[in-house]
């Protein structure tokens, strides 16, 4: 377990429901991601998925369990060292794409950097490599009105890239997409591995989750491993 | 393993935060430009009003600096026992020496219990409280009089029995127009000139004023009384004056002798007292259009918290911290203020200019105030942002991003 980046210790999740009580959305999990390591997770709506990836991404902690990033324990961390951790280390792809409608592509590519220790200069160069990357050299300076959904998703992965990340989460990353552009978006997320970076993509298309090695499914806030390919 | 901190250098950080709120201000450009015309309007008003109080001033000083600010009386001053220690005869000539002195205009004493009526059939108990004066040759040259009517004494009359008129004396005695006649002393004069009122020597105005040479000649008798100098009008170049007053103190009586010296108006006084109503109505309908354009910059900044809530979660997940948020919101409602008062100070910079225009002043403008104007403007934008972004670093990432 020494190449173990991500790790889940009984890690449950409650909201408060209507009436007070509080509501268990994810049930107690033990989970394990390892460097490099290609996950989907699958389930039908509302079964805990986004729950899951917010609280592996550290935007959302967890009411019981520990949640190791690299060992140590992310709640003890406060949240100015998690913002550092995620502004350094943790690439996020959403299913609206999530771009600033007011700035380029290449603009939207530099926020990505922006909390980092990077000078303007190197995160320039960077992001225009990332698009070169995902197929958008030639589309710096176009805003996302301007690009197609693919193109703004193609950006929304570059944005994820551009800082070497050592896992990206995708949240239905193709959800707003058709299938030909949806496998073309995956194919680059896929890519990532050239820099032994994680991926976690959660989907509900079982044609996306049968490209990825390792599959977890979650129905009703439990989480269970799919091991094989013979169910996609 | 790269460890990773957000240790930017002080500049990068500076230069990053500013992009990002030129960025979030520039995005609604007309929602931009009404939230910041409250604090336009509000600093316009300052600088304008304050501005064409400044005007009005450099005008009023100009006319006040045209009229005598630069004329210095020079008198007989009295001794400790309260005796008037006369001017020494060389007086005029040692002054007019003087460095910064342009002109000299002497007045002699005048001779005593002289009467001045209008015609004999007036009762000679009827005494009308008119003086007389008499002046050497250049004297009113050196006040800078303007005559009204007529002309002055010079060479080809100055042993004829002529008199000039001070605009009171005039009006009270009923002369209208140079070539009738007066009584003085029982003796039959010309009018041969009529001066206009004249601020800057205001004893003047109720003076009838006649030529030494024929005073001297028609009262030998008094010879004596009126040789001596009663008043010496000293231009001096504009600004000198208070710096050779006591100059002109001392090369009036080089032993030493007390003289008056006295600024022929009080217009010092004038320069410092000027007309502050005008700026005072300029800050308070600028401090109420601050107020009023701060709270429009609030409303703007909470509104666009909650348009801009997925970008907010999108930036806390790339890994801004709240404090990041919260900065990022305070510069950009500093921004809109920036613009706003940079906006106001043109606004209110050309109005003033086009009201000194128009009024044909010159145009000033409270230089010190532009800065301070500005300062405040961009507070109350700080000041407006503070708690629309600090509900905005409030946001947790997961509620932020779940609104689109």
């Amino acid at each position: 377990m020494t190449d173990a980046l991500l790790t889940l210790e009984n890690v449950t999740k409650s909201f408060p429901g209507k009436d007070g009580s509080m509501l268990e959305i994810l049930h107690p999990a033990n989970l394990t991601i390892g460097r490099g390591e290609r996950i989907a997770i699958i389930g039908p709506s509302g079964s805990g998925k986004s729950t899951l990836l917010s609280m592996l991404g550290t935007l959302d902690m967890p009411t019981s369990g520990i949640l190791r990033y690299d060992g140590e324990n992310v709640a003890a961390m406060g949240e100015r060292r998690r913002s550092i951790l995620r502004a350094a280390r943790i690439g996020f792809v959403f299913q609206q794409f999530h771009l600033i409608a007011t700035v380029s592509a290449l603009e939207n590519v530099m926020v990505g950097l922006q909390y980092t220790d990077l000078p303007r200069r190197q995160r320039h160069e960077r992001a225009v490599a990332a698009l070169e990357r995902v197929g958008l050299g030639g589309r710096l300076n176009h805003r996302p009105s301007q690009l197609s959904g693919g193109e703004q998703q193609r950006v929304a992965i570059a944005r994820a890239l551009v800082k070497q990340p050592d896992i990206i989460f995708a949240d239905e990353p193709t959800g707003a997409l058709d299938t030909d552009t949806g496998h073309a978006i995956i194919d680059l997320l896929l890519d990532a591995e050239r820099d032994n970076a994680s991926l976690v993509v959660v989907t509900h298309d079982m044609t996306v989750a049968a490209r990825f090695p390792r599959r977890l499914h979650i129905r009703d806030g439990v989480v269970t491993e799919i091991t094989g390919d013979d169910h996609a | 393993m790269r460890k990773s901190v957000m240790r930017k250098p002080w500049r990068t950080r500076i230069a990053d935060l500013l992009h990002t709120a030129w960025i979030g201000a520039t995005g609604r450009i007309s929602r931009t430009v009404l939230a910041s015309l409250g604090i336009a309007l509000g600093v316009a008003a300052y600088v304008a009003l304050s501005g064409i109080a400044a005007s009005n001033q450099a005008a009023l000083l100009a006319q006040l600096d045209a009229l005598g600010a630069n004329l210095q009386i020079v008198a007989p001053g009295q001794d400790a026992a309260g005796q008037t220690v006369p001017l020494p005869a060389y007086a005029p000539e040692t002054i007019a020496r003087q460095p910064g002195v342009e002109q000299v205009g002497v007045f002699d004493a005048a001779p005593s219990g002289v009467q001045i009526f209008k015609n004999e059939l007036v009762p000679k108990s009827n005494g009308n409280a008119l003086a007389l004066a008499v002046m050497r040759p250049g004297a009113l040259d050196a006040i800078d009089a303007s005559f009204a009517q007529g002309h002055g004494i010079d060479q080809a009359n100055q042993h004829l029995p002529v008199a000039v008129l001070g605009s009171e004396v005039a009006y009270r005695l009923g002369v209208n127009e140079p070539g009738d006649r007066i009584l003085i002393d029982n003796e039959w004069y010309g009018v041969i000139g009529i001066l206009n009122s004249l601020p800057q020597a205001e004893n003047l105005n109720s003076a009838v004023i006649i030529g030494e040479s024929w005073a001297l000649a028609h009262y030998p008798d008094q010879q004596a009384t009126i040789s001596a100098i009663s008043a010496m009008y000293v231009r001096t170049k504009p600004g000198d004056a208070e710096s050779i007053r006591r100059m002109l103190a001392h090369a009036a009586n080089l032993t030493g002798g007390n003289v008056s010296v006295n600024a022929s108006a009080d217009l010092s006084k004038a320069r410092s007292t000027t007309d502050d109503s005008l700026t005072a109505l300029g800050l308070m309908i600028g401090v109420i259009a601050l107020a009023v354009g701060g709270m429009s910059i609030a409303n703007m900044m909470i509104v666009t918290v909650m348009e801009r809530r997925g970008e907010i979660g999108l930036r806390r997940a790339l890994g801004a911290t709240p404090s990041n948020i919260r900065m990022q919101f305070v510069t950009e409602a500093a921004m809109l203020s920036m613009f706003g008062g940079l906006a106001g100070i043109l606004i209110g910079a050309g109005a003033a200019a086009g009201v000194a225009f128009a009024a044909g002043q010159p145009l000033a403008l409270d230089w010190q105030a532009l800065p301070l104007a500005w300062g405040a403007a961009v507070l109350v934008g700080i000041l407006a942002g503070l708690y629309p972004a600090t509900r905005a670093a409030r946001l947790t990432p997961t509620e932020a991003l779940r609104s689109e």
